[in-house]
């Protein structure tokens, strides 16, 4: 018995590394009679789901249910199946079915991310706030409604909810590093690299982290110091192409476009479709005069997003070196159809 | 370090230094044209001297000659090249012509053969430094070059070479900030393998007129004075953004001597040509039909005894710019006047532009744009770069004064001789000559195309703003908005023709400020073409009329704020005949809002109107006014009407019989175009009159 026990531990485990922002499996009780065949379906559920194996993980919740309709820890880990399984609508009826049984604050939580993942943003927000009210500490609630928030826009109030999810959970690396975004976002480049910072003391190993702080100096304008974390970025995730393409720009903004144009080529390497990183060489080509090398990475960008504005800005720039005028002047007019409003101003003398 | 390999070092430093030295005085050994030199080549040292002999000869007639002595002086080089006179004079012969640069080598071979070989050594090396844009060394030659200067020498010769040392620190800073221009050269059609320049144009670039030396110059001379052909003007048009093959403009405006063009007028109609004789003087000549009249020397007020060497018309025919070096009223040097026509359409007494353009250097090639207030000049003073360098200055018709002139920049400028510049009407093309081994030989025309600033390419980036979400975010970037200056006028041109025949028409063309109520200017249109262009600089309300005998009057109104771009608009014109039933909207007569009052911007138009009825005393009239659709029709009607009643009380209270008067307010009823638009809708509103009998 007392093995079973240890292996369903072990189970919950697991469970909780494959989704780290959720404990979505809970363990079972002690099973203690011979009679308890929901528990046993319900354990061997846990297991498949600590395999990966979400059907039957899904067969054996199922089974439980079926056995003991009031299980509510069988309908909270059958949602959670479900949720890996991206069945979001099915998976918010078992937390649904879960939340009457029981007014457990993962369920709600649960039910959050899976409302986030159909795009029901203000669901997400109202079950987030349920958790919280259920559970005034449970950090990670506070964390994901301020990402929904940072994403709408509300800035400051993301970064309320991020202080709050820190306050919590103080070496909570993630919270740290999206506040620091906020703050980036409201303008507020030293409170943002602080936030970064912070982040990575926690976690040094987060590339995405030290890609943000090289992002703020950048704006800053420091570009020494971006190119420097850029790079550090790049140390952690070696196939990181979107810090290859921002330390290109860094480089670029430092009039080092020959380093910036490695970096472009490394970015593209890395991801072949990556229009920026074109679009972006086709800059530092033309700064080196090479405009025809300017249009033709410009041509490659506007083949993988045919409504890239700023690649037919940037053409038509690079074609007006060359001496063809219609075509500068064609791309401009695309550019201020696009949406580019700095094209306008280039096209007085088109015919 | 033990004291053994101290010395070794020692030891092989000084070995080295005795070899440089050993070097640099074989190097520097002034060799002779002599036997002693030459023992074992007594025929290659005959030889060689008497190249040296040609080439001295030539030298000696002057700096014309120079380009002539190059050929035998190298032929002596190659026998000899380290003679320090031959090197100088070679150096010297090469400054002089169209490869400047390679003056340098020589100049600097003398320099180490014997400093002492002339005196002007160092003036010259400085002078082909400053070409070459070794700025620095060309201050430190100058400077050499003062050090040996004394007394009367030092002071007579001080100030120019404070001017090139001051020009040097001038070009250094300019080549910091190069301007974005493309430079072309005009072409096949337009240059040839002799000397091409002075280019003018018409306003937008269909006509162009230069002046070159070829052999096929008119009597087929040579000026002994300059060593080369008499000037001939050349004139080409453009067809399709293409220039066609240059003509030679032939007699009256050619002739056995110096026939060179001046400014052309913004419609290509008149022109400026300079004449050599009485010490320079200026012509005029006009295009009647497809010929040009005889040049007709300016009066007495634009040429005296001195030079005068260049002009250009204002837009307007109005005024004309000129330069001369008379020494009265003059600020230094050549310098640039202004004179214009008095009542009686004649040159007034010039008017010196003052000291915010000349100064005590020279000013030459002056050219004021289409739109009436940019000046383009060339100095040698400002802050030149070298010899002269274009300039722009902007008239301020309120404060009455000049802007301070703005060096065009580099690599419109340059060390050398920049001058005679034209600017087109949309102000994105300049034309000029200048010498490029590139060309087509000697001097050719160049046209300019002004790029403005550097347009910013934009870079797109994204990073991962949220832990939690893999998808990275874009960053909002807002590509800066770079202003494109373009020049602030509108040209107007077309065809004027008979509305019957369809024949070519020579009218009156009269631009009339409306707010002012005074005419600005008057042109013809050309007689075999039916051709014009005139220039309206942005900031009036632009009254135009055109006129002739026995056809009724055509007119046409712009309104051009000052803040309007650059535009061409194309109108042709066809003039009806003074015929029953003929009819013509009067586009010069503005109303109030919503009344029947007549706006004095008028006036022009209305006295037009009774000229016309006063000229043809039998003629009678119908004035009718239109609205458009927008209010209630019976209202419409009551305000057409009685505005075209205000017209006919005009004509009345100006001595028109009112017998002969008709009005009429047709309101919305006969609309000339949609009613859908605002422009439509302008056009509407219209106040016409019709010939009911003559």
């Amino acid at each position: 018995m007392k093995k079973i026990v240890l292996t369903l531990f072990a189970a919950a485990l697991l469970a909780a590394t494959v989704n780290a922002q959720t404990d979505s499996i809970v363990k079972a009780k002690v099973l203690d009679d011979g009679s308890q065949d929901a528990e046993k379906f319900y354990n061997s559920g846990i297991q498949d789901f600590a395999a990966k194996n979400f059907p039957s993980a899904l067969n054996n919740f199922d089974q439980a249910i079926a056995k003991k309709p009031d299980f509510e820890r069988a309908w909270y880990n059958r949602g959670t199946t479900k949720f890996e399984m991206k069945n979001y609508s099915g998976a918010i009826s078992d937390f649904d079915k879960a939340l009457t049984l029981a007014q457990n604050p993962d369920s709600y939580f649960s039910r959050a991310q899976a409302k986030y993942a159909t795009g029901d943003k203000p669901g997400a927000t109202a079950d987030y706030s349920k958790t919280i009210e259920i559970k005034s500490d449970y950090a990670q609630a506070y964390y994901y409604r301020g990402g929904i928030k940072f994403e709408n826009g509300d800035y400051k109030n993301a970064i309320d909810d991020f202080t709050i999810a820190i306050t919590y959970k103080p070496d909570y690396a993630y919270a740290y590093n999206d506040r620091g975004s906020a703050k980036r976002q409201m303008d507020d480049l030293d409170g943002a690299i602080g936030d970064y910072n912070k982040a990575i003391v926690v976690n040094s190993e987060m590339a995405f982290a030290y890609n943000n702080i090289a992002s703020a100096k950048r704006k800053k304008g420091d570009f020494k110091g971006a190119i420097s974390d850029y790079s550090e970025a790049i140390r952690v995730q070696k196939d990181y192409y979107v810090a290859y393409n921002n330390r290109g720009s860094a480089k670029y903004d430092a009039g080092d476009y020959a380093g910036a144009i490695e970096d472009f080529n490394k970015a593209i390497a890395l991801k072949a479709d990556y229009a920026f990183a074109y679009n972006n060489r086709a800059s530092a080509k033309f700064k080196l005069k090479d405009y025809k090398g300017s249009v033709e990475d410009c041509n490659k960008a506007i083949s993988l997003n045919a409504g890239y504005g700023y690649a037919y800005l940037n053409r038509g720039i690079a074609k007006e070196m060359l001496r063809d005028d219609a075509g500068a002047c064609s791309d401009w007019k695309k550019a201020t159809e696009l949406g580019v409003e700095s094209a306008k101003n280039y096209t007085g003398d088109c015919k | 370090m033990r004291l053994e390999t101290l010395y070794y070092i020692t030891m092989k430093k000084i070995i080295t230094l005795l070899a440089i030295l050993f070097s640099f005085s074989a190097f520097a050994q002034n060799v002779e044209f002599t036997k002693d030199n030459f023992k074992d080549d007594k025929d290659g040292l005959k030889e060689a001297k008497k190249n040296v002999e040609t080439g001295d000869k030539l030298f000696e007639q002057g700096n014309i000659f120079y380009k002539q002595a190059i050929d035998p002086y190298l032929l002596a080089y190659k026998f000899n090249p380290n003679n320090a006179l031959l090197n100088y004079r070679l150096g010297k012969c090469y400054l002089y012509s169209n490869y400047k640069l390679k003056s340098i080598p020589y100049l600097e071979k003398a320099q180490s053969l014997n400093p002492q070989v002339d005196p002007q050594l160092h003036y010259l090396l400085g002078e082909a430094y400053h070409l070459d844009m070794q700025w620095d060394k060309a201050i430190s030659e100058f400077k050499k070059f003062q050090t040996e200067l004394k007394g009367d020498e030092l002071t007579e010769l001080l100030p120019d070479i404070n001017h090139h040392i001051e020009q040097c620190l001038n070009g250094k800073e300019l080549v910091k900030k190069p301007v974005r221009v493309f430079i072309d050269n005009a072409g096949p059609e337009i240059n040839s393998q002799y000397t091409d320049y002075g280019p003018v144009i018409s306003a937008d670039e269909s006509i162009m007129l230069f002046t070159s030396r070829r052999p096929t110059t008119t009597g087929g001379g040579t000026d002994p004075n300059i060593n080369d052909y008499y000037e001939d003007i050349y004139i080409s048009t453009r067809k399709d953004g293409k220039w066609l093959p240059a003509k030679n403009m032939g007699p009256p405006i050619n002739t056995d001597t110096h026939d060179a063009n001046s400014g052309l007028s913004a419609d290509g109609q008149k022109f400026l040509i300079y004449i050599g004789s009485n010490g320079g003087d200026l012509f005029e000549s006009e295009l009647k039909g497809d010929s040009w009249s005889k040049p007709d020397h300016m009066n007495k007020n634009i040429n005296t005894k001195y030079h005068e060497s260049s002009a250009c018309y204002s837009p307007d025919g109005k005024s004309v710019y000129f330069v001369s070096d008379k020494p009265d009223g003059s600020l230094g040097d050549r310098d640039i006047y202004i004179s214009t026509k008095d009542a009686k359409g004649r040159w007034d007494v010039p008017v010196n532009l003052g000291p915010t353009i000349n100064t005590q250097w020279g000013e030459e090639g002056a050219f004021i744009h289409p739109d009436g207030k940019t000046l383009y000049f060339s100095s040698q003073g400002h802050n030149s770069m070298g010899g002269y360098d274009i300039f722009k200055s902007v008239y301020d018709d309120k404060t009455k004064t000049w802007s301070e002139p703005e060096n065009l920049g580099y690599p419109v400028n340059t060390p050398d001789d920049d001058v005679f510049f034209v600017v087109s009407a949309s102000g994105k093309h300049g034309y000029y000559a200048s010498f490029n081994a590139n060309g087509y030989g000697e001097k050719d025309i160049y046209q300019v195309t002004f790029l403005g600033p550097e347009k910013p390419m934009v870079l797109n980036n994204e990073d991962n703003l949220l832990a939690s979400q893999t998808a990275p975010v874009k960053e909002t970037v807002i590509a800066p908005v770079i202003q494109i200056k373009e020049a602030q006028l509108t040209i107007l041109k077309g065809v004027i023709t008979d509305e019957a025949t369809k024949q070519p028409l020579e009218a009156t063309i009269e631009i009339v400020d409306n707010l002012k109520n005074e005419v600005i200017a008057t042109f013809m249109s050309n007689s075999s073409t039916g051709k014009y262009l005139v220039s309206l600089p942005a900031g009036r309300n632009y009254g135009i009329a055109v006129k002739k005998e026995n056809y009724l009057f055509h007119s046409e109104n712009f309104d051009i704020p000052n803040t309007a771009a650059y535009q061409e608009v194309v109108k042709d014109v066809a003039l009806k005949n003074i015929a029953v039933g003929s009819k013509i909207i009067l586009k010069n007569i503005f109303f109030d809002f919503d009344k029947a009052t007549l706006r004095p911007e008028s006036t022009n138009e209305l006295e037009r109107l009774t000229k016309l009825l006063n000229d043809v005393p039998t003629l009678k009239i119908e004035i009718s006014g239109h609205t458009d659709s927008k209010g209630a029709d019976d209202y419409n009607k009551k305000l057409s009407d009685s505005r075209a009643k205000a017209v006919v009380a005009y004509l009345v209270s100006k001595g028109i019989a009112a017998d002969r008067l008709t009005s009429v307010g047709y309101g919305e009823e006969q609309p000339i175009a949609t009613n859908d638009t605002d422009e439509g809708r302008q056009l509407n509103r219209r106040t016409e009159f019709k010939i009911l009998s003559k």
